[in-house]
């Protein structure tokens, strides 16, 4: 009797426990309000094919697309309710959202769908690369549009989800024949995306408010706004005041000022945005001697301490690399051996390919160029290797290109021995990877197959890939390329180096894997009891 | 009166050297620039084979305030402020001067030859100048540096091209005021058609004033090569005083050190270069000296 | 005197269609186009390099694209921005505002202070105040300015936080148009005066030259040998005349002002015509730099007459008289 008292008792205290927890608990369910602020660098503009990264994020808000791509690189229904491929990957087709709506309240019908296809065909940097595939666009009724490609094209659907690429336009706004890249109403747009602009403050700010007609679960926040935000300390003292609750740390910090928002009581900064997938290379120009011996290339890839460059010098902010696809894209070699590190077998390589220490202990000069901006990739991987690489008798000629310009001159110019530079992988190989390494891609261009590289078995595996649509064999088809280059060591890859999202952890459900703040907010809402 | 008195090419009425530099030497400050200017050049010339010789090593922790270890502190990269400075003493001073030279050869080549010929050439030298004038001297220096490459010699070519219109038109009034003097005359009567040896003979004339002009223009092309390469602009592999500033813009709130001393030797060293210029003023025209 | 208006106009005219196509070929003879920087920013397909060749007009052969380009500037059309998506003339527009205030704001303080300082200078020969005015113009003269502007950070806005650090409003800023205009002055206040310090010191230094010389004239030794009293001598006689050189050197000081404002305001963060030069040039945005440089000029030219009219408003007699400073 006695211990059963002592039982009932102990349950009442659990249930009472219990019940307060559950009461203490933060809100596990997402609630309307909250104002989220997106501090920024300057925004140009809001012609969403804009290639500025800071104009990208205003466009997620402001511009919707056909489909969505969740953070596991999966696709979502968006302004399309729904989507076929067809067994032989030539036709897909696209059914209409029946309450997708622009932000002037008129209709989405198919004729502005097909209109706005044809647009970032012809209008984006990418376009060609993204939707060359497509033969014919027809629309059969106002809800329904249906694509028919010349080719199979596996990437194009994930090509569709981001409105850097194929925003939805209204035709009756944009389509009234003057150049889209001039088209005035770029300082006055006309959206579909979950978010319209309510006040554009622009050079200063930006507030946008959730659009009533916006075909998905919420927005839930309140306003969004964007403010401009020049300087390193005005970030900081923003993000300690909790004025400022997103920002992309990449663009106005260096990976070590990032530890300070880590210190912060509720701001986080994590890796994000993969499906941009950035991957900071060395290109080699492979046309003229030591460079067109693989056996160099290898030497001067294995003389680069990789984990040294990502731990120490980018304070664990980038990681080592496995091959031309960065990890984190489904094609990528995520299981793959990281590149070696190994000084002896690099000088026992170089001097297997003919070129021994001389006396004065160099075996041959090469010149090395690279940009002064992304100071942390550029700057102080370009002074480390001058060092590293004569610890194995290369001689290293630093130039540092004072803007973009001059570094593209020498690059598309093929006047360079070493170039470091920035290839983003983008989503999908076909639209970032292939470009770097086929034959027919040697072009007088930065980001093209400047190194020279060519070889048709690895053009045959990259077109074989390009069109299959049988996911596994796809993913095997991308192995086998990946090792192929891996072994041929064209260029050579330094370091992963993701985008870094400094966050206010109250900001709720924010998109960090996939597109990342790349990616419409109308799933976020404002936590206000969020910890870290 | 007599009259034969031989035709000679008297020699101009001369300020003899020796009087100008009592002068000067009475001028204190002048006198105390002088000396410090003296010394900032020695320290230019040997400075750098004293302490380390390559002001761009990683020698420390980066964003060490002055101490023991780091006498006046180091920068963002961990590099030495004072090994810096010391490198940063002779290349701002060379480039100050190499800029200065090619501003001489500009303007007091167009201003002599506009001021002696008059006429035709003096108008469109003129309109030349006037041209040069009229665009703000920064902005286009910036647009030089940028378009073509950002070596040390496209800094001092944009330094040189963009100032020299003030030295052209004192020399054109120099000239113009010489040219019409009774030795220059009499050393034309005398044969001397040939226009170099009229040069030879209204330029050294002339030269009290450009003297001082000079001597300001390179305290003008220190400050100018500064901003350049505060904006980043100039040869990055290039340690100056001004590169030290703008390398450091990210850091100063933190770290005033790696941009004050930079700074205030650039201060020192062109206030230095003012005091001189002023006292030589002083030194060529006592008449105007008003104290 | 109306012809010598005219003149000045038409050689003012001449001399800005010399800036465009000086600056034209400029860009020509450099390495890079608007094309490489756009590419090297991530690089673009084929058939988008060829667009964009278009869109700027790159296509076209040189000849026709000056012929262009001079046409359109005299119907004030100076171009497209790509990078802003805005004609040229409004993106320059937007940024005028900030660098003219910042300009004037300056001049008027160091004109007014510097006139000051050096009548004061002037009338007291030997007294301190003479040598602190000499000091402070030669110290004003040999500080870099966007080192200044530094420093004064450092000093007001870090150790005694009196002012803001940068920008021209805070974030967000105030609305209605006083708590607006008021917020922007606070803003202004810091690069105003280290802009200004730059002027004061070769115009206190001007205006005490001048001062002197006309004091010591002998129209002046006559007007107080007759009697008249210092003040009236001062005011009413030397300064007019001490006034010729200086509101000279104050119209002729715009080339610099310019040049200033883009230091101080690339230091002080400020939306002004410096940063967004900056910026154009390293972006190879040719219409902007242009635009930008013709601008620039164009002010100049026009400051120059302006200041010539002042010139001979002030004093008729002396129309002409080259005083050669």
């Amino acid at each position: 009797m006695w211990f059963s008292f002592l039982r009932s008792c102990a349950h009442v205290v659990a249930i009472a426990s219990g019940l307060t927890l559950v009461w203490l608990a933060p809100a596990t369910s997402q609630e309307k309000g909250g104002k989220a602020v997106v501090a920024s660098v300057k925004i140009p503009s809001l012609n969403p094919l804009h290639p500025a990264a800071a104009v990208g994020q205003v466009s997620a808000q402001l511009y919707g697309t056909l489909l969505r791509m969740d953070e596991d690189w999966e696709l979502q229904p968006n302004l399309a309710k729904s989507w076929q491929v067809s067994d032989n990957g030539l036709q897909l087709t696209f059914k209409l959202h029946p309450k997708a709506q622009f932000h002037d309240g008129s209709a989405i019908t198919s004729a502005d769908v097909k209109w706005s296809i044809e647009n970032s065909v012809a209008n984006h940097r990418f376009g060609t690369a993204m939707f060359g595939a497509i033969g014919g666009i027809e629309t059969p009724n106002a809800q329904t549009i249906v694509v028919s490609l010349v080719k199979p094209s596996p990437a194009i659907l994930r090509s569709m989800t981001s409105p850097r690429f194929l925003p939805i336009l209204p035709k009756a706004v944009y389509g009234d024949g003057q150049k889209f890249m001039k088209h005035p109403r770029h300082a006055d747009p006309v959206g579909s995306g979950p978010f319209k602009l309510s006040d554009n403050g622009l050079p200063s700010y930006l507030v946008l408010e959730p659009f009533e007609g916006w075909v998905n679960e919420g927005p839930y926040l309140d306003q969004v706004v964007f403010q401009v935000v020049g300087d390193q300390s005005a970030l900081r003292v923003g993000f300690q005041r909790g004025e400022f609750h997103l920002a992309s740390g990449s663009a106005l910090s260096t990976y070590r000022d990032l530890a300070q928002y880590d210190e912060l009581d509720k701001v986080v900064v994590d890796p994000c945005c993969e499906a941009t997938g950035s991957i900071f290379a060395m290109d080699m120009n492979n046309r003229k001697p030591p460079l067109d011996d693989a056996r160099v290339r290898k030497a001067i890839s294995m003389a680069i301490n990789r984990p040294f460059i990502s731990e120490k010098l980018h304070v664990g902010r980038t990681f080592v690399p496995t091959g031309p696809i960065v990890a984190s894209n489904p094609y990528g070699m995520s299981d793959a051996a990281p590149l070696e590190y190994n000084l002896e077998q690099a000088k026992a390589l170089l001097d297997e390919a003919g070129y021994p220490e001389g006396s004065d202990g160099n075996r041959f000069e090469l010149s090395l160029i690279h940009l002064s901006i992304w100071r942390d990739l550029h700057i102080t991987v370009g002074t480390y290797l001058v060092p590293q690489l004569a610890k194995v008798g290369i001689k290293i000629n630093r130039e540092q290109m004072p803007d973009t310009g001059s570094w593209g001159k020498r690059v598309s110019a093929w006047n360079y021995d070493l170039a470091l530079m920035l290839p983003g992988n983008f989503h999908d190989p076909t639209v970032g990877v292939s470009r770097i390494y086929v034959c027919d891609n040697i072009k007088n261009r930065a980001y093209t197959n400047t190194s020279g590289h060519c070889d048709p078995k690895t053009d045959a595996l990259f077109e074989a890939a390009a069109i299959e649509t049988d996911d596994t064999k796809r993913k095997d088809l991308y192995r086998q390329v990946g090792e192929r280059i891996r072994d041929a060591m064209p260029i050579t890859w330094i370091s992963e180096t993701p985008t870094q999202m400094i966050r206010d952890v109250r900001l709720e459900n924010m998109p960090i894997g996939g597109w990342g703040f790349y990616g419409p907010m109308d799933g976020v809402w404002w936590n206000a009891g969020a910890k870290k | 009166m007599p009259v034969e008195t031989p035709l000679q090419i008297a020699p101009p009425p001369e300020r003899p050297w020796r009087t100008t530099w009592r002068v000067f030497a009475a001028n204190r400050p002048a006198l105390g620039a002088l000396i410090v200017l003296i010394g900032i050049i020695l320290a230019g010339l040997f400075g750098p084979y004293i302490v380390a010789p390559n002001p761009f090593e990683m020698v420390n922790v980066p964003l060490l305030p002055p101490s023991e270890e780091a006498l006046l502190g180091t920068d963002f990269l961990g590099r030495d402020v004072f090994t810096a400075l010391v490198h940063g003493a002779r290349t701002t001073l060379l480039i100050g001067i190499a800029a200065t030279l090619l501003t001489m050869v500009i303007g007091i080549g167009i201003g002599a030859f506009a001021g002696y010929f008059g006429g035709f050439v003096d108008d469109t030298l003129m309109r030349v100048t006037e041209f040069f004038l009229v665009l703000p001297n920064l902005v286009f220096a910036m647009i030089l540096t940028t378009l073509f490459s950002p070596s040390i010699w496209m800094v001092v070519f944009a330094i040189g091209v963009v100032n020299w219109c003030p030295l052209a038109r004192l020399t054109r009034a120099e000239f113009v005021r010489i040219k019409g003097q009774e030795f220059v005359l009499a050393a034309r009567a005398a044969g001397a058609s040939d226009m170099r040896i009229n040069l030879r003979t209204i330029l050294p004339n002339a030269m009290p004033p450009l003297i001082v002009s000079i001597t300001l223009l390179i305290g003008v092309c220190i400050l100018f090569e500064a901003a350049l390469s505060f904006l980043g602009l100039t040869d990055p592999d290039v340690m100056t005083w001004g590169l030290m500033i703008g390398a450091s813009r990210d850091y100063f709130w933190d770290a005033a050190w790696t941009v004050s001393y930079p700074g205030l030797a650039i201060l020192i060293t062109v206030l230095c270069i003012a005091l001189i210029g002023d006292g030589l003023n002083d030194a060529f025209n006592p008449k105007l000296r008003k104290r | 005197m109306k012809g010598g208006i005219a003149a000045r106009l038409i050689s003012g005219i001449s001399l800005l269609l010399a800036v465009v196509v000086l600056n034209f070929f400029l860009i020509q003879l450099a390495p890079g186009d608007a094309v490489d920087v756009l590419v090297a920013d991530g690089g673009a397909t084929e058939e988008a390099v060829k667009r964009i060749r278009e869109d700027y007009g790159l296509d076209q052969p040189i000849g026709t694209q000056l012929f262009t380009y001079v046409l359109n500037i005299l119907t004030g059309d100076l171009g497209y921005s790509f990078h802003f998506n805005k004609q040229v003339t409004e993106v320059i527009f937007e940024a005028l505002p900030v660098t003219i205030l910042l300009g004037l704001a300056a001049l008027f303080l160091s004109s007014i202070l510097g006139v000051v300082l050096g009548v004061a200078a002037a009338l007291r020969p030997t007294h301190l105040t003479s040598h602190v005015v000499t000091l402070i113009s030669l110290i004003g003269y040999a500080t870099p300015t966007f080192w200044f502007g530094m420093m004064m950070l450092i000093a007001f806005a870090s150790w005694l936080p009196l002012f803001p650090a940068y920008g021209l409003t805070s974030v967000p800023p105030p609305k209605g148009f006083m708590p607006y205009a008021l917020d922007a002055a606070y803003h202004l206040v810091l690069p105003a005066v280290t802009l200004a310090g730059l002027f004061l010191a070769s115009i206190s230094r001007l205006s005490r030259a001048s001062m002197l010389e006309v004091l010591n004239a002998d129209y002046i030794r006559t007007a107080e040998a007759m009697g008249l009293t210092r003040a009236s001598v001062i005011y009413k006689h030397a300064l007019r005349n001490a006034a010729i050189p200086i509101v000279t050197m104050i119209g002729l000081q715009l080339g610099q002002l310019l040049s200033g404002a883009v230091l101080v305001e690339t230091v002080f963060s400020l939306p002004g015509i410096g940063p967004l030069l900056f910026e154009s040039v390293l972006r190879r945005d040719y219409p902007v730099m242009l635009g930008i440089l013709l601008m620039s000029a164009g002010m100049v030219i026009f400051a120059n007459i302006l200041t010539d009219l002042t010139y001979r408003l002030i004093d008729p007699r002396i129309r002409g008289r080259s005083h050669a400073r």
